[in-house]
């Protein structure tokens, strides 16, 4: 049987609505998993699990997708001859004409003409000028594509948002909001105000200006390593100062052993004790450390755990800093401080060396005066097992109490290390485990503010 | 009256269309009961209608008869009418000194019975009819006679005045290709019937279409093209009135006691065929299936008593049925068609 124009109008037609259903089909499904992926790529931006370009490619791949599969879907559920005819036959109501003109093709197909066919077929031709203005609504189309073009711009947007920083990635979102993150659940004081408080202290720059007070450059190079915590970095600038100065003193006819042929890392270490003690006095190495008044020995406390210093004590009571000579050396665990005078006003301190105890650094038996045993009560957190390998060469550092503390492990000669190389040693043990922790970065400016201290302290304590 | 039928395409919608004539000019009004008892004589099923005395019932009846040349026969069933009343008996007869019985048919040996009140009579003489519809023959004394061809029952009742009938059993109601409903005339229809009935002696319908031409309309009417689509919904449709269905409609799930068989879909296809040619056309659309929706279904579902309690229609359970139906056929209503602006 010859296709009739009835037959044409009715392929035409089935092809046009699976089009137009497909292009709706994929639009919808484009468009929700469009707008399903956006948020949730902003949301990882925000996290800053992944950079904007990423998540934003992910969001418009995951719609692209989409919009694949409902265009497959779209193709497996496809319309057929007799559901184009039944829309003719809707849109001109005429009994079935079209569908008619459909069956007797198929009977024509099959063998089995009937004996009306032809003049029904007759009729469905002469229809086909009737169906020509015959469309799909175009709201069946606009509305799925608008809602595509929305989400595909949802999608763009992802592109706008801002990388979270390492703070934000451990604050909450109302701290995030807020422009603030809390360093414990308790803790009550802010990064902003532990930074004030460590602004107080000396800075790199100060250092290195003592020490290159002439070379402003160097000076300058200086800070920014110790500023950075590449101390690594620092004692190169150091040694290569040290040799150039070696150099030009070998040149102007003195030895090196010569009266004021003071290295320059004596001259750091003194620099330090200088400005360590015109800050804090003499009883400024107990403050940090949450022990009030320690006007003791605390040298020899330091030198007297090599084994098991306790570097820190999260709950902020100073637990494992000896504040007197005379508990010098009781143990890893906890200074049993039992130093005089009062210092409690930089008892804040004690809050910046330890992440986990951070949250209430008034708290303990600092403000005692007596450093009563180094306990306190801040609350612990749990950092996660820690690698000892990724804590350096030359220290490590392991937690005790699930996490609650950190002990400092001094290698089998660390006797034989003078103060400042302890320092900086562990300061870099902290500084690689805290990077390995991928603490925000606040912590770690607190954390780098506190070791800043530390080193001072332990040159100061080292002595000439 | 032609003595030859012409049976081209043209000559068979003439022969409808002279029909419906001839009948609307003999009954005044009940147009569609008009079209209805010619639909079901097209496709040779049975009526049963159902209505208050006075309104044309047996003139719809005596009319076809006269107009489609059909030999037509009345019962009047009452509580005393025995089978042998509706069927025939068997007669003692003499002859020539020898006696023998002869079969005396029955007044249901006829193209076209009146059975009136059929819910007076007894179970036993329904039944006896209401074989006979079915085999379209009766067997008596272990002999079987076939009925005339056509043979179609157009059965009455009284919805009123219930006492001492017996309602008909519904296997026994789906024997019925359509269940209609006659209502009373309108105020203008009434002043019609009444100015031509009072006045003088009203000419009988005529016949205008032959047996030969009735049996000509009767194959062209199962010749009537209906897409498959449209066959689809018309069996969706008989399984959505089934209450134990879970994708039925809410009402017929609750309310439903049971709903329409295969013979309802048979009725239901060959309703719309016979609409469709009617209306002039060889082939048959949704509209064609739902004009004879009601009629076809009605009988074939039973609502329950809760559905009683509450009011409601087997029509109601046939239509929410055909409204679940309709959105499962072709394509998608969103997708139109709707006509482009000039």
């Amino acid at each position: 049987m010859r296709t009739s124009p009835a037959i044409a109008r009715i392929r035409a037609a089935r092809r046009m609505l699976n089009l137009r259903r497909g292009l709706s089909m994929a639009s919808r499904w484009g468009a929700t998993a469009a707008a399903v992926s956006a948020p949730a790529a902003c949301a990882a931006i925000l996290a800053g699990w992944t950079a904007p370009p990423l998540a934003a490619t992910l969001a418009f791949a995951a719609g692209t997708a989409g919009f694949l599969a409902g265009f497959a879907l779209s193709v497996r559920g496809r319309y057929r001859d007799r559901h184009a005819a039944l829309w003719l036959d809707r849109g001109l109501a005429d009994d079935g004409l079209f569908s008619a003109a459909l069956a007797c093709l198929e009977r024509a197909r099959l063998g089995a003409p009937g004996p009306r066919d032809a003049w029904l077929a007759a009729r469905a031709d002469s229809a086909v000028p009737a169906s020509a203005g015959l469309r799909v609504p175009a709201r069946y189309l606009t509305r799925p594509l608008a809602a595509l073009g929305a989400s595909f711009l949802l999608c763009a947007a992802a592109l706008a948002v801002p990388p979270a920083t390492a703070g934000e990635r451990g604050a909450s979102p109302a701290d995030r909001a807020a422009g603030t993150v809390p360093l414990g659940s308790e803790a009550g004081e802010t990064v902003e105000e532990l930074l004030a408080k460590a602004a107080e202290s000396p800075s790199p720059e100060d250092l290195a200006r003592s020490l290159f007070p002439d070379q402003p450059e160097l000076a300058d190079l200086l800070a920014d390593a110790l500023r950075d915590g590449r101390l690594a970095d620092a004692e190169k600038i150091l040694e290569k100062a040290e040799l150039a100065r070696t150099d030009l003193r070998r040149e102007e006819g003195q030895g090196i052993g010569a009266p004021g042929a003071q290295s320059l890392h004596e001259r750091l270490q003194e620099a330090v004790r200088e400005q360590g003690g015109s800050s804090t006095g003499s009883d400024e190495t107990r403050t940090e450390r949450g022990e009030e008044g320690g006007s003791g020995d605390q040298k020899s406390a330091q030198t007297g755990e090599q084994d098991a210093a306790p570097m820190e004590a999260p709950d902020g009571a100073g637990a494992q800093a000896p504040g007197d000579g005379a508990a010098a050396g009781t143990g890893g665990s906890g200074g049993t401080g039992s130093g005089t005078g009062g210092q409690d006003g930089n008892g804040g301190d004690s809050g910046i060396e330890s992440p986990g105890g951070l949250s209430d650094p008034s708290s303990g038996d600092k403000s005692k005066g007596g450093g009563a045993s180094g306990s306190g009560s801040g609350v612990s957190r749990d950092w996660g097992p820690i690698d000892p390998s990724a804590t350096g060469g030359d220290l490590g550092i392991r937690p005790l109490d699930g996490g609650a503390y950190f002990e400092l492990l001094l290698p089998e000669d660390g006797s034989g290390m003078t103060d400042l190389q302890r320092v900086i040693a562990s300061s870099r043990s902290a500084e690689e485990a805290i990077a390995r922790l991928s603490l925000p970065a606040e912590y770690e400016e607190a954390i780098r503010a506190y070791f800043t201290l530390l080193n001072r302290d332990a040159a100061a304590a080292a002595g000439p | 009256m032609k003595t030859e039928t012409d049976t081209s395409m043209e000559g068979l919608l003439e022969l409808v269309a002279a029909a419906r004539r001839e009948m609307a000019r003999a009954v005044v009004g009940q147009e569609e009961m008009i079209d209805l008892v010619l639909a079901a004589i097209l496709c040779e099923g049975h009526v049963l209608l159902e209505g208050v005395p006075g309104i044309g019932k047996t003139l719809i009846a005596t009319s076809a008869a006269g107009c489609l040349s059909l030999d037509y026969g009345r019962i009047q069933f009452t509580p005393d009418l025995m089978p042998s009343d509706v069927l025939g008996a068997s007669m003692l007869e003499d002859r020539g000194g020898q006696y023998g019985l002869r079969f005396e048919k029955g007044p249901v040996f006829a193209n076209l019975v009146l059975a009136d009140e059929i819910n007076r009579a007894s179970p036993k003489t329904q039944s006896a009819l209401l074989e006979a519809m079915q085999e379209r023959a009766v067997t008596v004394r272990g002999d079987t006679m076939a009925l005339p061809r056509p043979f179609i029952v157009l059965a009455t009742q009284n919805p009123l005045e219930m006492e001492g009938t017996y309602p008909l059993p519904e296997a026994q109601i789906d024997r019925f290709l359509f269940k209609a409903i006659v209502g009373h005339p309108g105020l203008e229809d009434l002043v019609r019937i009444v100015g031509l009935t009072v006045g003088a002696p009203r000419t009988p319908a005529r016949p205008v279409v032959s047996r030969e031409g009735v049996a000509a309309l009767q194959e062209a009417v199962r010749g009537v093209e209906l897409p498959p689509a449209m066959v689809e919904y018309a069996a969706r449709t008989v399984m959505l009135t089934q209450g134990d269905r879970p994708e039925a409609p809410q009402a017929v799930r609750d309310f439903c006691r049971y709903g329409a068989g295969p013979r309802g879909a048979q009725a239901l296809v060959l309703a719309a065929k016979a609409a469709a040619l009617l209306d002039g056309r060889f082939h048959a659309g949704m509209k064609d299936l739902e004009r004879f929706l009601l009629p076809a279904l009605r009988h074939r579902v039973s609502v329950n008593f809760e559905g009683q309690s509450q009011g409601v229609l087997p029509e109601d359970l046939v239509k929410a049925a055909a409204a679940a139906a309709r959105t499962a056929v072709g394509p998608d209503a969103a997708l139109g068609p709707e006509k482009a602006k000039a």
